[in-house]
């Protein structure tokens, strides 16, 4: 049985050669075409490390430590693929590339430029606490820019986030603290008034009513000093926070390997090879396919072993086909459709007609 | 250089020579290359190897088209050719019989001499080979074939030319598409079937050989055999 299929196998293919061949021609063309017009991209990336939460920020509590299941790593890694559907920020890393002269090439250039920003990058998590940052291009800079904009970007948004929070802390003190120095003026204007307006006797204590008086608009002017000194401590400690904060997300986030120019492009003579290689295979095995069905769907006697293993009987002998190749075309197309009318009578001999069965049936 | 030479002159000689069926008059009525000579001589070899080759043999086919005529006049000539015996074929396929040169048109044939329009004698083509002739099937209507095809003229003329020739080739119709081959197989004493190689699906075949399993078969040639696979693979795979 294995002889038979090994037999048909080969004959299926010497028979077609050709035509099993194609399949494989075609895929051998496509994967050369491939491995020359692939483009040579490169890669610059850097490695980002993401604290789970900053000393600083422990001690000032700006910062929020919410318990999550994700880790700080896929945590950065989503916001940072968020932020790049963003035109806002996709524009600002552009800015901080050679990139940026095509932004004033029309509407066209501009959304193609942001668009090939935006899958320019791959990003990757390593373990809970680092990211990897990626970024394609042909242009070996532009990757190294793009990289470096990214990483530089996301921390500078980070530090922006952080910074509303403490700015908003420091104005409404500003505010508190004009309203308190003004209250205290208005206190010590009142003690000068009534200084002014009762004057000390010259003998002896001042009357006991005025006294009185004395006490209480120093008492008012004691409060107000303090609630202003307070305003002033706590727009120090805004102030302070919003120094802190850019000093928090710098020891948050630091960066393990900063990304590099990178020399050599990403596809590798190895990695061309196997693209080629898979194209190789696939052609193989559509004409593989093609040669199996081939003889699968082959209904008829090839080999001797063919008649011996279904008919079991002895093979005398194999004629060769001497006919030339129009005349077996013609005989198989007669075969299919059965011989003409005219051919029929033409027989010397005589054979039976249309007219002849018309008379046996009459 | 002379090796190459030598070698040549080797295939050469040993490259059988073709056959031809002529009538008396010289005409070529059929050329039969060497191969097929080859083929045609082997297939007599292959039937005699056990015991002698039968005196009656029936050619015949499961399907119209597999060259059961052309195998058979060719087995004939070359029976004739290299035994030295006196051969007859003889066609009995009315259903499509064979083609002849225009001018033995009117010749008479078996289907004449079964209506009793001729005799034996008148329907037998003598060839330019002494010791073979041949028998065509002459015009049968429809309603006569089958009374033919059974009837005990047919095997009386089968006796008077076994006694007249050594061999008789009988020449049949397909056994699937004519309904009287079967009882004109019986006729012969050894059966030989034709099957096209790479053509004839074997479910026809098998089925032909249930309609003759009564009958004893010698075995199958494989016609028009055309293999593209190269030999030098073919010689490592048994093919038997």
């Amino acid at each position: 049985m294995v002889r038979i299929a090994i037999l048909r196998l080969l004959e299926s293919y010497f028979r077609h050669r050709w035509l099993y061949l194609l399949p494989l021609l075609i895929f051998i063309v496509a994967g050369a075409i491939y491995v020359s017009t692939v483009e040579r991209k490169y890669v610059s990336g850097g490695i980002l490390y993401v604290q789970n939460d900053s000393y600083l920020g422990s001690l000032t509590s700006v910062r929020d430590s919410n318990f999550s299941w994700l880790t700080p790593a896929q945590t950065t890694s989503a916001q940072i693929s968020d932020l790049l559907q963003t035109d806002s920020f996709v524009r600002s890393l552009i800015e901080d590339t050679r990139l940026e002269s095509k932004m004033s090439l029309g509407d066209q250039v501009v959304f193609e430029t942001i668009d090939e920003v935006r899958n320019a990058f791959w990003l990757y998590t390593i373990g809970d606490n680092q990211v990897g940052i990626q970024a394609f291009h042909e242009n070996p800079q532009v990757a190294l820019e793009l990289s470096s904009a990214a990483v530089d970007r996301y921390i500078q948004w980070q530090i922006n986030l952080d910074r509303v929070q403490s700015g908003a802390a420091e104005d409404f003190m500003a505010d508190l603290i004009v309203t308190y120095e003004a209250d205290l003026e208005v206190a010590r204007s009142e003690l000068t008034e009534y200084l002014m307006a009762h004057p000390a006797p010259l003998r002896g204590d001042r009357p006991e009513l005025e006294q009185l008086e004395i006490n209480r608009i120093q008492g008012k002017i004691q409060l107000a000093g303090q609630r202003y000194s307070s305003a002033l401590e706590r727009e120090e400690s805004a102030r302070l926070a919003t120094a802190q904060a850019e000093a928090d997300i710098r020891q948050t986030y630091f960066i393990v390997d900063a990304p590099l120019l990178p020399k050599n492009p990403n596809i590798s003579l190895r990695q061309l090879a196997m693209s080629g290689m898979v194209f190789v295979v696939v052609g193989i095995i559509f004409s593989s396919v093609g040669i199996a069905g081939s003889a699968l769907l082959d209904n008829s006697f090839r080999f001797p072993v063919d008649v011996h293993h279904v008919l079991d009987l002895p093979v005398l002998s194999m004629v060769s086909d001497m006919r030339p190749k129009t005349s077996r075309l013609s005989s198989l197309r007669q075969r299919i459709k059965g011989p003409a009318k005219e051919e029929r009578k033409q027989n010397i001999t005589g054979t039976i007609t249309d007219e002849d069965v018309l008379e046996a049936v009459a | 250089m002379i090796f190459k030479r030598m070698k040549k002159d080797v295939e050469l000689n040993g490259e059988p020579l073709p056959l031809h069926l002529t009538g008396e008059d010289g005409e070529v009525w059929m050329e039969f290359p060497g191969e097929v000579v080859a083929a045609s001589r082997q297939a007599i070899n292959r039937m005699m190897r056990t015991e002698p080759f039968p005196q009656c043999l029936s050619t015949i086919s499961a399907v119209r088209q597999e060259g059961v005529t052309y195998l058979s006049r060719a087995i004939g000539t070359v029976l004739a050719e290299d035994m030295m015996e006196r051969v007859c074929v003889l066609e009995l396929n009315w259903w499509w019989p064979a083609d002849y040169p225009s001018i033995m048109v009117n010749r008479p044939g078996i289907a004449e001499v079964l209506k009793g329009n001729a005799t034996l004698e008148e329907a037998i083509m003598p060839t330019s080979m002494e010791n073979l002739a041949l028998i065509p099937a002459g015009n049968a209507a429809g309603d006569q074939i089958s009374k033919f095809s059974s009837s005990d003229h047919l095997q009386e003329i089968i006796i008077a030319l076994s006694e007249q020739y050594d061999h008789l080739i009988l020449d049949l119709p397909s056994v699937i598409t004519t309904s009287d081959a079967i009882p004109l197989a019986a006729l012969g004493t050894g059966l030989c079937l034709i099957v096209r190689q790479g053509v004839t699906p074997p479910q026809r075949v098998q089925t032909a050989l249930d309609d003759l399993d009564h009958l004893k078969i010698m075995g199958v040639i494989l016609n028009q055999v055309n293999i593209s696979t190269p030999s030098f693979i073919l010689n490592y795979i048994a093919q038997d």
